[in-house]
């Protein structure tokens, strides 16, 4: 399999935002993206998209589908989505808005039946978990609610041993938006039984950092949400970079 | 450029016209070069009746196939294969189930009479592909279509080979390959799958993939073509091998 690499857009009630520790800042909504970047354009350098929905208020999910549609034409690449699923339903609108994949976070910890029913309605495949992993010197520990709450590895190891997870994005509270490097340490919190793909996010502010953690053996994608850093011509130089490196990733015409 | 109807500018098409030219720039530059190939064929307006079987995510090979300049009608009865010269059997799911619906609709013997009737081709995506072979082991054990020859297993657990098989991962096609033409001997394409087929007839052309072992990702045989992955997610390569269906000869 190749590795990948992959750009993570949030969205927060009606914007983009750019995430630091999890505190949110304003920076466009989808007509200030189209207007200044060719999106389009943009995802022909990943491998793949994510795409998450941290409004709080609930009212914004139809908008969210809504821009999720706009943003997503010309897209040729599998596309992530996940936020707000609380239901079946939830995430039936999201897959017929796009969403190839839906990312659950909270629902590890707090309704693992709901990842139990998505995995058996579409497939393992279409199921990534979402995990937030805050650091305390060498000590890694899961976290949940926008990092609010510690979150235990119970659920999830029950969830990896029944096939109901098809990846996991790890991201890390410490370095996310901080721009300083990834820590691909954080992956240890995976439980060793698992062997579905892991996505490392958190911490890119600039091509080599996504390069230095791209080689991790345990790795095989990287995310950056970075959105000033990495929606102009960053991805395509992180791609080059990778490639130069000699990461195997896929090439297209 | 959102004043110019697409008929005008492709009258000018192959031409050094100024707005034409600049059409061009503004397609390669926002979706690559491969978006260029349908239009330089003269494949435009293909009606493309795709058969929805109520189980797939159909809106990224809609599309796909607007973006190349395509139509693309859904088939709603068994008189809308019949009648159909370009037909896309997409699909994700479980076999068995694809097989009932397909069944139950009566379509299965309408895509058997299409594909073999010498006036359509057409074209199964992942689990159509798979529907077009012989028989699954899926879900206990299912008939497919049988317009190839096929046999689709489970991937075999062994070791870390992550089952399912998700990602880019790379397709070695003949050299003869109409799907594959202008595109490396090796070349990048999107999976996600569990079953595979190992082995085609003799005499039918096919690509192959390695996760694990080798398994066959693509074949053509005739009028009738499949592949497992999933060009509309495949970035250019993927909308140059739909191009390339598009544009092949009904034999």
């Amino acid at each position: 399999m190749k590795k990948r690499l992959i750009f993570t857009l949030l969205y927060e009630s009606g914007h983009f935002v750019l995430s630091r520790n999890f505190r949110t800042q304003k920076i466009g909504n989808i007509g200030w993206l189209n207007k200044n970047y060719n999106f389009a354009r943009v995802a022909r350098y990943v491998d793949e998209l994510v795409l998450i929905n941290v409004s709080q208020d609930r009212d914004f999910d139809e908008h969210f589908r809504e821009t999720l549609s706009v943003l997503l034409e010309g897209v040729f690449a599998p596309v992530t989505v996940g936020g707000g699923i609380r239901t079946l339903t939830d995430a039936e609108k999201l897959f017929a808005s796009g969403a190839d994949k839906i990312l659950l976070n909270r629902a590890i910890h707090e309704n693992p039946t709901l990842i139990a029913d998505l995995a058996t309605k579409y497939g393992q495949q279409a199921v990534v978990g979402s995990l937030d992993v805050s650091t305390d010197q060498e000590t890694h520990l899961v976290v949940t609610n926008k990092a609010t709450t510690p979150g235990s590895t119970v659920n999830l190891q029950e969830l990896l041993i029944n096939g109901y997870l098809g990846e996991l994005y790890v991201n890390s509270v410490a370095k996310d938006g901080t721009g300083q490097g990834m820590d691909p340490g954080i992956i240890d919190i995976v439980p060793s039984i698992s062997s579905v793909p892991i996505i490392l996010a958190g911490g890119a502010g600039k091509p080599t950092h996504l390069a230095e953690a791209i080689v991790t053996p345990k790795v095989n994608a990287v995310a950056t949400a970075n959105l000033l850093n990495f929606v102009g011509d960053g991805l395509q130089k992180a791609r080059e970079e990778m490639r130069v490196a000699g990461v195997d990733l896929a090439h297209w015409i | 450029m959102a004043t110019t109807r697409w008929a005008t500018l492709m009258r000018y098409r192959g031409t050094k016209n100024r707005k034409y030219l600049r059409f061009e720039r503004n397609l390669a530059e926002l979706f690559g070069h491969a978006s260029l190939y349908a239009i330089h064929h003269g494949n435009v307006h293909v009606i493309v009746t795709v058969i929805d079987h109520g189980l797939s995510n159909l809106g990224s090979l809609v599309s796909a196939l607007t973006h190349l300049g395509h139509e693309t009608r859904f088939a709603q009865s068994t008189g809308d294969i019949e009648g159909a010269r370009v037909l896309i059997l997409p699909g994700v799911g479980s076999f068995p189930v694809a097989m009932e619906a397909l069944s139950r609709k009566g379509y299965g013997e309408e895509i058997r009479a299409a594909a073999t009737g010498g006036n359509s081709k057409i074209l199964g995506i992942c689990l159509g592909m798979q529907l077009l072979l012989s028989s699954s082991d899926e879900g206990g054990g299912a008939r497919g279509l049988n317009l190839v020859e096929g046999v689709l297993e489970r991937f075999q657990e062994s070791g870390n080979l992550p089952i399912p098989h998700i990602g880019f991962n790379g397709v070695r096609a003949p050299i003869n390959s109409e799907l594959f033409a202008g595109l490396p001997p090796e070349s990048d394409f999107y999976f996600v799958h569990s079953h595979r087929a190992r082995a085609v007839p003799p005499g039918v052309t096919a690509a192959t993939t390695v996760h694990g072992e080798a398994f066959i990702s693509a074949f053509e045989a005739g009028n009738v073509y499949g592949v497992q992955f999933h060009p509309e997610k495949s970035q250019g390569n993927g909308l140059r091998l739909l191009s390339n269906f598009l544009a092949a000869e009904v034999k």
